[in-house]
């Protein structure tokens, strides 16, 4: 391994993968206790979206991806509270919506389009210096807000209704977790792409929940297994030649699986 | 005359412009173990959310003494609690104690010695450590208790507590309420009130409308109206307390 960090770009990826495996180890727990794979699954592929919109403006498409995936949690945020449409309904429209207005955005940009590939399977071999300042700033933004609100995300996951009953700001706690949520789907998309960043932030807090029943312990545990995962993963798509996306995830099932037999097989003994 | 703790002032309450509760009146004083009694759908827990502030009425208000602000405990159906959560019991005691003016600060060693205490009081010693996860129904019912418990409240409102536990566990149960009754005032939502027979000394009766009469004892006429079918009283010689609904008449007297 030391031998391809002298490369700038593996030390991008090292980078990357890090702090890809800080957020999903933070944001994860929250996602799989509040079950709320399947918005995220949504919020991710909304964010395809805002990285037409930002190629066909000729900015950075990680600002569009931000913009729009923020404006989705919101959206989400609202429409949930309020009861207007059911949740999976939401979920299913801004996800179809979403890629739709990538897909049309980057097919009307002129001259060379993305390779779509690059958003929806990822490359963290391709993640540039700027990126890894931009999640960077993400991940401190993230970290902060789960330090301060910490005890308010724990009580609106365990029991919404005592929450409510106790006078917790619920709806801005709810949209709040959404948002940070959103922000670590931005960070996922240049490690895994859009289609693989779930696994990033299930896996990890599955293998946790293996060996751990602490909610600080589980948050703790899967950021070293994201972390594991990323640098597995890398290493092997740059010694096999294997798509790094798919390495880091077929590394964290085989993980996830190897922990469970483990345990079932010291279960019976 | 009883201090009054909480009063429910003409309220009227529904979801998507129908209503579910008309014109409620309802006064909860010191000392009170009332019994919210009802058919479900009748608004038994529609009610409960409004006195807990988690709805506000369309009409009509509640009022709540000075020393019930921030001290009224809340023990919702344990169906609402994420028992998947990774949680222990005593971490999920001290998110009792989570409000709009803690939330962004750490526990006290203050408040955590007070989760100590209603841990041994309420005889979770064993389980203190163990995840929510593996509690047993009446365990579980305990904790959400003791979660109630550590904000030291002045009034602790229960929402059918007795719906998942087995009969062992509602006997000492019920124990428990019985001596919590000596120092808070306890406000239960059932819709079959046999196992609180002898422990409540108010019965207020909620089916869209609240009935409540000053004095005299529950005659099974009272609830036939409320329930619209023939009911049986399981709770003989128990003094009923009914609450007056000022705009409707006392169903004693056309029932």
């Amino acid at each position: 391994m030391p031998d391809i960090l002298t490369y700038e770009f593996m030390q991008n990826a090292v980078f990357a993968g890090i702090f890809a495996s800080i957020l999903c180890g933070i944001i994860g727990p929250f996602i799989v206790a509040k079950r709320m794979v399947f918005i995220s699954d949504g919020l991710s592929h909304t964010a395809f979206g805002g990285l037409g919109i930002a190629y066909w403006l000729g900015l950075n498409p990680l600002i569009g991806a931000v913009a729009i995936v923020l404006l989705a949690a919101v959206a989400i945020g609202t429409l949930e509270e309020n009861k207007i449409y059911r949740n999976d309904l939401i979920i299913g429209i801004i996800w179809a919506v979403g890629m739709a207005i990538g897909i049309g955005f980057i097919y009307m940009t002129p001259g060379y389009a993305p390779d779509l590939m690059t958003f929806l399977f990822g490359n963290i071999l391709m993640v540039s210096r700027s990126s890894i300042y931009f999640s960077f700033l993400l991940i401190l933004i993230v970290i902060v807000c789960m330090a301060v609100f910490y005890k308010g995300f724990i009580a609106i996951t365990l029991d919404e209704e005592f929450a409510r009953a106790r006078g917790l700001p619920v709806r801005l706690l709810n949209t709040g977790l959404l948002v940070l949520i959103a922000l670590s789907i931005v960070t996922l998309i240049q490690v895994v792409g859009i289609v693989l960043l779930i696994a990033l932030l299930t896996i990890p807090v599955a293998v946790a929940h293996e060996v751990s029943s602490d909610f600080r312990t589980i948050m703790v545990i899967s950021v070293l297994v994201g972390i594991i995962i990323c640098m597995g993963g890398l290493f092997a798509s740059y010694t096999v030649e294997f798509p790094s996306g798919a390495s880091i995830v077929l590394i964290g099932g085989t993980l996830l699986g190897a922990v469970k037999a483990l345990k079932a097989i010291s279960g019976r003994h | 005359m009883k201090k009054k703790l909480i009063e429910v002032q003409n309220v009227t309450f529904g979801y998507n412009s129908k209503a579910v509760l008309e014109n409620v009146s309802l006064d909860i004083c010191e000392g009170d173990y009332i019994l919210l009694l009802g058919p479900n759908g009748g608004g038994k827990t529609t009610l409960v959310k409004l006195i807990m502030g988690i709805y506000t009425p369309w009409k009509g208000g509640i009022r709540l003494d000075h020393s019930v602000i921030n001290r009224l405990g809340y023990v919702p159906q344990s169906a609402g609690t994420n028992r998947n959560f990774p949680i222990t019991v005593f971490d999920m005691v001290l998110t009792g104690l989570i409000g709009p003016e803690s939330f962004l600060k750490r526990y006290s060693r203050e408040q955590i010695k007070r989760a100590e205490s209603v841990i041994e009081r309420l005889e979770l010693e064993e389980v203190r450590r163990t995840n929510i996860h593996d509690l047993s129904g009446g365990q579980m019912q305990r904790m959400l208790i003791a979660r109630a418990l550590v904000l030291d409240p002045v009034v602790i409102v229960l929402d059918e507590p007795t719906t998942s536990i087995d009969l062992t566990s509602q006997t000492n149960f019920l124990d428990l309420l019985r001596d919590l009754n000596r120092t808070k005032t306890i406000v239960v939502v059932t819709h079959d009130p046999t196992p609180y027979a002898h422990v409540y000394n108010h019965v207020a009766c909620v089916n869209r409308n609240l009935y409540f009469h000053d004095r005299g004892e529950l005659q099974a006429a009272h609830l036939e109206k409320i329930y619209g079918c023939p009911v049986e009283l399981l709770g003989h010689g128990i003094p009923h307390v009914f609450l007056h609904h000022h705009e409707h008449p006392d169903p004693s007297s056309d029932g």
